[in-house]
């Protein structure tokens, strides 16, 4: 049981997502660098925060080109787990593998606080262990994370019980106040918080603990 | 690569040649071979629902720099491009397929294409 962690040029959060999940949980992890198509042996595979080749074009978008996502979206197609934190949430919505799109933030501020959140679905395995309404914090970092999608999309998210974090205080315009999604099957979840930086109780907060620990429950 | 040849109508028969470099002048290279050469210009802008919170601030400061009357202010992006393809068809088909999968975002934004033979 172990989990990747993809390495991008320009990714700044992988080692966190490492720390957290190996350091303070003990659960085995490795980094995938962008050009390994290699996923055997993995559980689940964690897309990290931060500036993926340099956000050049839109967030995610030449990312999305990377040889190891070619091998990702068939690891999801398999039911294999996948999280997509802030930078990883925008490769994901580029990939396809969630809807939407997140763009600049309603008031251009780049946003680094802390974001008290509503786990809006306990459908799937990412908050199963938690009870819905539950509210947990984790810290925001973020300049374009304001989630758009169609109304179609909106309803059709609703519908499948997908929209798994909403945010208490929106921060950044998202529609709905979306924080967070899964796919229907609800083994893809990405969102703009990072649960990596609240799981080390020196760094303030557990509640990432949530999500770090569901990859492989 | 090798190439047949018809030789002429005084020898009926087919000659293998090998293509020079198409680098090479003309006057050395008899199959020198001009693929044509096309300029395009992509612009993306964000769809009209989506808010433009960049052009916004802009247009506020269109107004600080006493340039009244600036009623709506949105930013896009400008994709200048050139490419040989065989034909315009060809050019179009290919740039449209760039346009849509990588130089624009369809779930926010639109784009359109100009193109002309260079």
């Amino acid at each position: 049981m172990s989990v990747g962690v993809v390495v991008f040029p320009g990714s700044n959060c992988d080692r966190d997502v490492r720390w957290a999940s190996e350091g303070c949980l003990g659960i085995p992890t490795r980094y995938l660098w962008h050009e390994e198509r290699d996923l055997s042996g993995l559980d689940a595979v964690v897309l990290p925060g931060g500036f993926s080749y340099g956000d050049y074009l839109r967030c995610g978008a030449i990312a999305r080109f990377a040889p190891v996502l070619e091998s990702l979206v068939d690891f999801a197609a398999r039911g294999g787990r996948v999280l997509g934190i802030c930078n990883g949430f925008q490769v994901l919505t580029e990939l396809g593998l969630l809807p939407g799109a997140l763009t600049r933030n309603r008031n251009l501020h780049f946003i680094c606080e802390d974001a008290e959140l509503e786990i809006a679905s306990v459908r799937t395995p990412w908050t199963n262990a938690a009870k819905a309404s539950d509210r947990i914090t984790l810290p925001i970092a973020h300049g374009e994370g304001r989630y758009q999608c169609s109304d179609e999309t909106l309803r059709q998210l609703q519908e499948d019980d997908c929209i798994a974090f909403r945010y208490l205080s929106n921060p950044n315009g998202s529609v709905g106040d979306i924080a967070g999604i899964t796919n229907a099957e609800g083994n893809v979840l990405g969102l703009m918080p990072h649960p990596e930086r609240a799981c080390d109780a020196v760094t303030g907060g557990v509640d990432g603990r949530l999500l770090i620990k569901a990859l492989l429950s | 690569m090798l190439m047949h040849c018809a030789a002429g109508p005084f020898f009926n028969v087919h000659l293998l040649i090998r293509p020079r470099c198409p680098g090479l002048p003309r006057f050395n290279n008899p199959y020198e071979v001009t693929v044509p050469r096309y300029q395009a210009r992509v612009l993306v802008n964000l769809r009209s629902s989506v808010l433009d919170p960049a052009g916004e601030a802009t247009r506020s400061a269109a107004f600080r720099l006493g340039v009244d009357g600036v009623s709506k202010l949105r930013i896009g992006k400008s994709v200048e491009l050139e490419l040989e393809a065989p034909d315009e068809d060809e050019a179009r088909r290919r740039l449209e397929l760039l346009s849509d999968r990588l130089l624009a975002n369809p779930v926010i934004e639109n784009w359109t294409l100009e193109l002309q033979q260079s």
